[in-house]
């Protein structure tokens, strides 16, 4: 226990005054961060478009009354003092339409002026016309607020149990709840393939500097695997609790800061819940640890530092084939990505995903944790009897002939 | 005490160490020498438990070797590897821990440490910045500092200028004081001669030698004659009677006896004239019977 103490801490020791497992745990802080200031700059620096508008008095009026944020309406006395203001710079654009109800009108738009937005332009001259014409047919206002209104649609996501009964999802729409499953399957695969690299070009380093032997004089090797494993799973502690505190600290402050307040009131966090908080979470770990653990066996395979690339190969194949999968989850249920999101390994980026759009409850997600959870007990358990007979053997022939000559020596020991 | 019984290793059908036996006694130095692949560390590595024997036993203090506390074991392996971002103290205290060191006590004693073994550097200053002797020199104190009981350095001395291989055989020689029982490998015989109480030769995995360095040396019999500047020319010596072969260089020379029984006539011989610097007769080197031995067909 001892022993097994001092491999742990010194694993974290090492790691956590690292540039670079700062830079792995700030990462998506990062990612976050730049998008938060990229759109805070274009919010800042990009100007409404303004559209001068000649016609009739009433349409002007009711254009300028629909003035937005993004697009400002102006009257001008004549389509001549529009285009010169247009030239002097003054607007964006020049909206002209002779008289209503009108089945043409004309808009010009400086090449190098700001961007507008014919959509809501156009959808604001069809409801000016549409009025018009309405009043030319003599109808009353209520006639033509009838005309006007659009059949409102009612949507239900719906779920259907073994027995094929239709039921009604508990909440549809959950687009950031499938948006955050892909974001944690796309964080998941970074942070698993740079933990693996850190454990296993340690276990590489160690090995190719023979500082591996007199380690093993003072413990045996499954100590120093579960050690390895255990610092591994402190700095995800930390890592999980730093990003705890960042997010409790932007809750507290959310009123204070505008930007943070705009970015949080972007989502619907109502949409979350816990149940789905603690499915990515437990995932999230146990894939980490999964992976680590791998890692961990292939990095103890190699002979040096050099070939810790060599050791990775298989923890970036497996791991891909789970974030692909997770992708094509998001775009329907297919009973491929179903089988595999019950697989070791693909499980804990796959059956987020899939819980995120509604193909699976809870109770299918409780069973893959469980699978997961009960895997990763004995694949920890034969990993470090693998790690064992690995460790002090040194082949410089590529992994599988190296796995063969540690089956002998497995066999020698 | 260590005692090794018949020990016997195959990797596949290769057969790396076939019945080995010795005992190390608390305050003794046993050296284990032989060519690359003869089983040497092979050995040692089965005295750690890094191996498994295929048949005989490895006892400490009468109970197999792997119920030992490991916390007394120290180890010197023939790669030297250390962590080359870490300072000496980081490194050294992670050592002592291992065996069961509080941090303080090692950060204690380390000042000692690295003034007995002349140890360039402050305690703050990362490994990859030393020397390579002196990176050598801290992974020999983290094998030390904790006062193993049995101590195995496998070619403890590769790469040691002399002044730094005197300091080894110091450090060494406190350790056997100290009463651990130490086992080591070198290529250099006069380090083995110089150090060991007994030694064993292996070859190919066979224990060719063992026993004290004089009962070996004896059992060739005082067969060698050193001379400097005799009286008779090479031509002359080689013509005495039980000569076998003369070497000559710079005025030195050794003569190959067949029998140690001449010594006295070729005495006679060389001091007809009376005074002559040097007449030594003795058993062959330690290196010469390591050649001679590891020249030999295989049994």
């Amino acid at each position: 226990m001892r022993n097994l103490k001092l491999i742990a801490g010194q694993v974290f020791r090492k790691n956590i005054r690292s540039f670079s497992w700062w830079s792995l745990v700030l990462m998506p802080l990062i990612g976050v961060a730049v998008i938060g200031v990229i759109a805070f700059v274009m919010s800042q620096t990009q100007k409404p478009a303004t559209v001068l508008v000649s016609g009739p008095a009433a349409v002007q009026t009711a254009l300028v009354k629909q003035s937005s944020d993004s697009q400002h309406y102006k009257a001008v006395a004549s389509k001549a003092a529009g285009e010169k203001q247009l030239a002097a710079e003054k607007a964006d654009g020049l909206l002209v339409l002779a008289s209503l109800p009108t089945k043409k009108a004309e808009l010009f738009q400086r090449d190098d002026g700001q961007n507008i937005q014919t959509d809501s332009l156009t959808a604001a001259l069809g409801g000016l016309n549409t009025a018009a014409v309405a009043q030319s047919l003599g109808l009353t206002q209520a006639q033509l607020s009838e005309l006007l209104t659009a059949p409102k649609l009612a949507s239900s996501s719906v779920t259907f149990t073994a027995s094929g009964k239709m039921t009604l999802a508990k909440s549809k729409s959950e687009d950031l709840k499938s948006m955050l499953s892909l974001v944690v399957g796309l964080v998941m695969y970074l942070f698993l393939l740079s933990y693996g690299t850190m454990i296993a070009q340690e276990i590489a380093t160690e090995k190719g500097s023979r500082i591996e032997e007199s380690i093993l004089t003072a413990m045996h090797p499954s100590t120093q695997f579960y050690g390895k494993i255990t610092g591994v799973a402190g700095l995800l502690g930390v890592q999980l609790v730093v990003y705890a505190v960042m997010g409790g600290v932007a809750w507290a402050v959310r009123d204070k800061i505008p930007q943070v307040r705009d970015l949080l009131k972007s989502f619907d966090w109502s949409q979350i819940g816990w149940p789905f908080v603690l499915v990515v979470m437990g995932f999230f770990i146990i894939g980490i640890l999964s992976y680590t653990i791998l890692a961990t066996v292939c990095g103890s395979l190699v002979a040096n530092q050099e070939q810790a690339g060599q050791a990775l190969q298989p923890v970036v194949m497996v791991s891909m084939i789970g974030y692909f999968a997770a992708i094509m989850a998001g775009s329907g249920n297919s009973p491929i990505i179903a089988v595999l999101s019950y697989v070791p390994f693909l499980s804990p980026m796959i059956m987020p995903a899939r819980f995120g759009v509604d193909q699976v409850g809870l109770a299918n997600v409780s069973v893959a944790l469980l699978l997961n959870l009960v895997f990763l007990v004995a694949f920890t358990w034969l990993a470090a009897k693998a790690y064992a007979a690995n460790v002090l053997v040194y082949n410089d022939s590529g992994l599988w002939k190296a796995m063969k000559k540690s089956i002998t020596v497995a066999k020698a020991r | 005490m260590l005692e090794v019984h018949g020990i016997t290793k195959h990797f596949g059908d290769q057969l790396a160490v076939a019945d080995e036996s010795f005992t190390i006694h608390p305050g003794e130095i046993m050296g284990l020498i032989g060519q690359n692949g003869a089983g040497k560390t092979t050995t040692f590595r089965m005295i750690l438990g890094f191996l498994r024997t295929d048949a005989g036993q490895i006892l400490w203090d009468g109970q197999p070797v792997g119920k030992m506390n490991r916390d007394l074991i120290g180890y010197l392996p023939e790669e030297r590897g250390l962590y080359p971002k870490l300072s000496i103290e980081e490194q050294v205290a992670f050592f002592g821990q291992l065996h069961g060191m509080r941090k303080k006590d090692v950060l204690d004693a380390l000042p000692e440490w690295l003034e007995r073994f002349d140890v360039k550097g402050k305690r703050t200053d990362k490994l990859k910045d030393l020397s390579k002797g002196n990176q050598q020199k801290i992974q020999l104190i983290c094998a030390l500092i904790f006062q193993p009981k049995l101590l195995i350095l496998d070619e403890p001395f590769s790469g040691l200028d002399p002044v730094n291989a005197s300091l080894l055989e110091q450090g060494i020689q406190l350790m056997k004081k100290q009463g651990a029982a130490i086992i080591f490998s070198s290529h250099d015989m006069s380090n083995v001669e110089a150090l060991s109480d007994h030694l064993v030769m292996l070859k190919n995995g066979e224990t060719v030698l063992s026993g004290t360095v004089d009962d070996i040396r004896n059992q060739f019999g005082r067969t060698r004659i050193y001379l400097q500047d005799p009286p008779l020319d090479e031509a002359q010596l080689r013509a005495l009677p039980g000569v076998t072969e003369v070497q000559q260089h710079a005025g030195h020379y050794t003569l190959h006896l067949s029998d140690e029984a001449a010594g006295r006539d070729i005495f006679t011989a060389v001091t007809q004239n009376g005074y002559i610097a040097q007449f030594a007769q003795a058993a062959p080197t330690l290196d010469e019977i390591f050649r001679l031995k590891a020249g030999e067909p295989n049994a």
